[in-house]
């Protein structure tokens, strides 16, 4: 069942989140890439990536806020190769990454006692997706010869990304009855 | 009702966490080789395959015999220079294979390396990254090894062909263009031709051998008229007076 209630024009203040959520993790980015090393680099880019990413899409709820926010992220950390690539290789990796987590938010639609299982899947699918598309980007038959490598790597990824997306729920869930999320959500 | 709802919800959330971070430190702690605990896969790994830990491995090696010849004092600028190519194959246009190889591995030389490497791609500008070609990477190792060897068989000549040099001088032979053909080699060696110090070693040997053929042979002609003279000198003297007294009796009747 596609969630055809997600297909929402996005508001202004739909943009300004988004593009105020990727700023923050452009920051983070660039503190992570001076202070932690490859490995760790890594996953602490991808759960705060993944954070920062399903709770845009939990305050936004409309498609394409994921692939957005990514995009926007793409752009601003170009430079920055905390997940492995930079520049359009980055961008790329991150718009599949995007795409996929569209494919499954939409076609999903699972909650289990309020855990939007939806998000976490299409959050922890969505990281995993990114060191595959970056070694193929990079070369498809090395990225065949180190398929164990890369099944690790994956792997971390998904897990990184799990840890993102229950991260982002649960500071959404504990704040999702404020007033401010209620005014986000429904004043305009 | 609610509080049961909510609580409910937090043990899912703490599950997925736990789980999550215990997958994580799997994957990144324990190893068989990289894939960690996720994948167990009997691999075998043929020699020279091009292969990340091959290409790897055969780096290692490099550095190795980059090390051992500057120990030994050797010039290393081609070599220096070629094991940076081979490290720029290895590392590609982007980390990600860097990184992982670096997950589930322990602390070790390898993963020292692989951190040298990461530093390596970090400093180099984006413009003099290579595409990733471990084939080449070994390709490029192998060159390496097979200069020091190249190296190596040099030194060891260039001994042998002085040693030689001195030996046949000392029995007279003219070794004048076998030691400067010699200083060529030497010179060639240190500036890394390698090929060409090893041409112009082969003329010298060649100019020694001719060299010393030629002494022999000089030698054996003088041994030949000292056996003569010391056998048959007397006859020699003899005939060679006999000859001269009839000359002398032709002549006188002859003008008479």
């Amino acid at each position: 069942m596609i969630a055809i209630e997600s297909f929402k024009k996005f508001r202004t203040k739909d943009i300004i989140t988004i593009l105020t959520l990727s700023g923050i993790w452009f920051l983070i980015n660039t503190i992570i890439n001076k202070f932690l090393g490859m490995q760790t680099g890594f996953a602490v880019t991808i759960i705060t990536a993944t954070t920062l990413m399903s709770f845009t899409v939990l305050l936004v709820r409309k498609a394409g806020t994921s692939s957005l926010f990514y995009l926007i992220g793409g752009i601003l950390n170009w430079k920055i190769d905390t997940l492995g690539a930079t520049g359009l290789n980055q961008l790329i990796s991150l718009a599949v990454a995007g795409i996929i987590f569209e494919l499954v938010f939409l076609i999903l639609k699972l909650e289990i006692k309020s855990v939007q299982i939806d998000i976490l899947t299409g959050t922890a699918i969505s990281a995993a997706t990114i060191p595959i598309t970056n070694a193929l980007l990079l070369s498809p038959i090395i990225a065949k010869n180190m398929m164990i490598a890369l099944i690790n790597i994956t792997l971390i990824g998904f897990f990184s990304g799990l840890i993102g997306g229950v991260i982002s729920f649960l500071i959404w869930h504990s704040i999702r009855n404020t007033k401010f999320i209620l005014n986000f959500e429904y004043k305009y | 009702m609610k509080i049961k709802h909510k609580k409910q919800t937090y043990i899912i959330c703490g599950i997925l966490l736990v789980i999550s971070i215990l997958g994580i430190m799997l994957l990144k702690n324990n190893e068989p080789r990289m894939a960690g605990h996720a994948v167990i896969q009997q691999e075998t790994i043929q020699a020279k395959q091009p292969t990340a830990e091959n290409a790897l491995e055969s780096l290692l090696e490099a550095e190795d015999d980059l090390k051992e010849m500057q120990e030994q004092g050797l010039s290393t600028f081609f070599i220096q220079d070629t094991l940076l190519k081979a490290k720029r194959k290895f590392i590609g246009k982007n980390k990600i294979m860097l990184e992982s190889l670096m997950y589930g591995r322990k602390q070790g030389l390898k993963k020292k390396y692989l951190e040298h490497l990461t530093k390596i791609y970090e400093t180099t500008p984006e413009h003099e990254l290579e595409d990733l070609n471990y084939a080449e990477t070994i390709k490029l190792t192998d060159l390496i090894k097979e200069k020091k060897l190249q190296a190596y068989k040099i030194i060891d000549t260039l001994d042998l062909l002085k040693e030689k040099e001195k030996e046949y001088r000392a029995e007279g032979a003219d070794t004048i263009d076998a030691v400067e053909l010699l200083g060529k080699a030497k010179k060639e060696f240190k500036e890394e031709r390698y090929d060409n110090a090893e041409k112009f070693l082969k003329q010298a040997d060649s100019g020694l051998e001719t060299a010393h053929a030629e002494l022999l042979k000089t030698k054996e002609i003088w041994n030949s008229i000292n056996f003569l003279l010391e056998k048959y000198g007397i006859y020699l003297l003899i005939s060679i007076t006999i000859i001269t007294i009839i000359i002398h009796f032709i002549k006188k009747k002859v003008i008479e």
